[in-house]
């Protein structure tokens, strides 16, 4: 194995631990340097294949790790000064889940996979508690607790399919599987890995953490869980599932297919009734891991499902992105999370109040955004795979969904304001506002611009 | 052979999903889920040394698991002591200001 297969992973670890010694401010600037360096390390990767061993280094992985290194720098900088000056692990922490994300989608090897998802977890379980709060300490216990006892059975699931392949790492495991009769040990260990990897992108039956964690959380580190441990999860779901591709008797697509119909219907219904907006934006999340799961299961059969499925991700990212940073600014402002406290807040804030919109109607799918063309894509993606039904079924959500999104947008534009209050940004929030709502844009008048990238990216097996 | 190891270590698998979903008590829901990886420890090792032609990579396997649990058991040990501080109780059922 090389050295440059994780250069940027030194980097990182190298910025984490030395700014573990320093003060809150510098700790600060060294982590966006480190992740600085480390997409411009990435970047100029693009198009290598490095293999070696445990990891596999190719577009697929480069890809994720732009989308990982850039979420945590968009959330570094966007952090509140208060927050990084009581808590001087902040950044480091941040670092740290980072580092894990990037070897997660560069995993070739079960055992790689296990270590790489627990320092991508381990991390995010103290970070949902640095709000120091009531509700943030529950945040974590919750996240933390249900965390482990779903890697512990994600764990026994790698065992299952240990057992009975013989092999841990990816590649071999798939000659195995295509060479398997059927075997209930093998299924099983299947899902039970597709269990525990549910759990972490907050996919429906497995999402009971997500609305309390994301509300009780502070909402830098909701933003990105919701973002970066999202894509995490999907990445090495995706790697995996390749591994899985050949036998007929083990049919997964289905099973997601379900899961995803599941996931979108019960996460917008519910989103409906939630006065909270961190919590409508996690119901929001859980039915957006449904539409992406559309993808997930027509990778079988469909050859463009690959692209189609990232560029979802990706337009999820960005926009949940620009959401919840606005959250950030107008929470910190008035105090509350409340939708009803944000009543009118256009009227003296209209950047802000623009940036949340244009957030909330690119996860609604609405044209000349990232997500209407995230959607059509995936849905024109599925109808060619055979899966109408999930499409219908998909339509009629993102009608429904239309409705909570617009009642936030309307409460901020149209309603009477229960106070004055100008909503003032940091100079380093308002270029993370502009990054991400700029890349909504860019995506939904442009896509090809990110198409072309998306096209060079494919599975080794 | 295999059999009976392969139940046993089901059986410890449930007995610790078992308490897990349904201990209040923090400390004790973190010795269930203890119980579940030692399960699929226990599982590895014997698939290691029936089925599988080399046995190392198995029994390596086991080693990552054991340090993951620590690892695991040591942030939830100290987020637990959190909850105590801030809730007087370790009591899950008592923690609950966030509900659907």
């Amino acid at each position: 194995m090389e050295i440059e297969t994780i250069l940027p992973e030194l980097v990182l670890a190298a910025a984490a631990t030395v700014s573990l010694f320093l003060s809150s401010r510098k700790a600060l600037w060294l982590g966006v340097g480190g992740l600085t360096a480390a997409i411009v390390l990435v970047t100029l990767s693009w198009g290598e294949e490095i293999s070696g061993g445990f990891l596999i280094r190719d577009n697929f992985s480069w890809f994720f790790n732009l989308i990982f290194l850039g979420s945590a720098l968009l959330v570094l900088l966007a952090s509140r000064l208060d927050l990084i000056l009581r808590e001087r692990e902040y950044p480091a922490l941040i670092i740290f889940s980072t580092i894990g994300m990037t070897l997660l989608s560069s995993s070739n090897d079960l055992v790689s996979i296990m270590l790489s998802l627990e320092l991508t977890s381990i991390p995010l379980y103290v970070m949902a508690g640095l709000g120091r709060d009531k509700k943030s300490a529950e945040a974590s216990l919750k996240y933390a607790l249900l965390g482990i006892l779903a890697s512990a059975v994600l764990i026994f699931g790698m065992v299952f399919v240990f057992g009975f392949t013989g092999e841990t790492a990816l590649p071999k495991i798939a000659q195995a599987v295509s060479k398997a009769e059927v075997n209930p040990g093998l299924i099983a260990g299947l899902f039970l890995m597709i269990g525990g990897f549910g759990f972490k992108i907050a996919a429906l039956p497995f999402h009971m953490w997500a609305p309390d964690v994301y509300e009780g959380a502070p909402t830098e580190v909701t933003t990105f869980l919701s973002t970066a441990s999202k894509a995490a999860g999907l990445a090495v779901l995706v790697r995996i599932l390749s591994a899985f591709e050949a036998p007929v008797w083990l049919d997964w697509g289905m099973v997601l297919a379900i899961l995803s119909a599941l996931g979108m219907t019960i996460g917008n219904l519910v989103a409906i009734h939630q006065t909270n907006i961190k919590r409508m934006l996690a119901y929001s999340g859980i039915a957006h891991t449904g539409y992406i799961l559309i993808g997930v299961a027509s990778l079988g059969m469909d050859g463009a499902a690959l692209s189609n499925t990232i560029f979802y991700i990706v337009a999820f990212a960005l926009s949940d992105m620009a959401s919840f940073l606005s959250v950030i600014a107008i929470s910190s402002n008035i105090g509350s999370d409340d939708i009803a406290d944000y009543a009118g807040i256009a009227r003296h804030s209209p950047l802000v109040a623009l940036v949340i919109s244009l957030g909330l109607i690119s996860l609604a799918g609405i044209p000349l955004t990232a997500g209407f063309l995230a959607k059509l894509y995936i849905f024109t993606g599925a109808l060619d795979s055979g899966l109408s039904w999930l499409v219908i079924v998909a339509i009629i959500n993102t009608v429904i969904s239309a409705y909570y999104y617009f009642k936030v947008i309307k409460v901020m534009w149209f309603d009477e304001p229960l106070k004055v209050n100008r909503v003032t940004v940091s100079f380093l929030l308002g270029l993370a506002l502009l990054v991400s709502s700029a890349g909504i844009l860019v995506m939904g008048i442009a896509p090809s611009l990110i198409m072309n990238a998306l096209g060079q990216i494919s599975l080794p097996f | 052979m295999l059999g009976h190891y392969l139940i046993l270590s089901a059986i410890l698998f449930s007995i610790g999903l078992f308490g897990a979903l349904s201990r209040r008590n923090g400390v004790v829901i973190l010795m269930s889920i203890e119980l579940m990886l030692n399960a699929a420890n226990l599982a590895l090792v014997s698939f290691s040394k029936y089925l599988v032609s080399q046995p190392v990579s198995g029994q390596a396997f086991v080693l990552f698991i054991l340090v993951v649990a620590a690892a695991e058991v040591t942030v939830a040990l100290a987020i637990v002591m959190e909850i105590y501080r801030s809730h007087q109780t370790i009591d899950v059922t008592n923690v609950d200001l966030m509900k659907w």
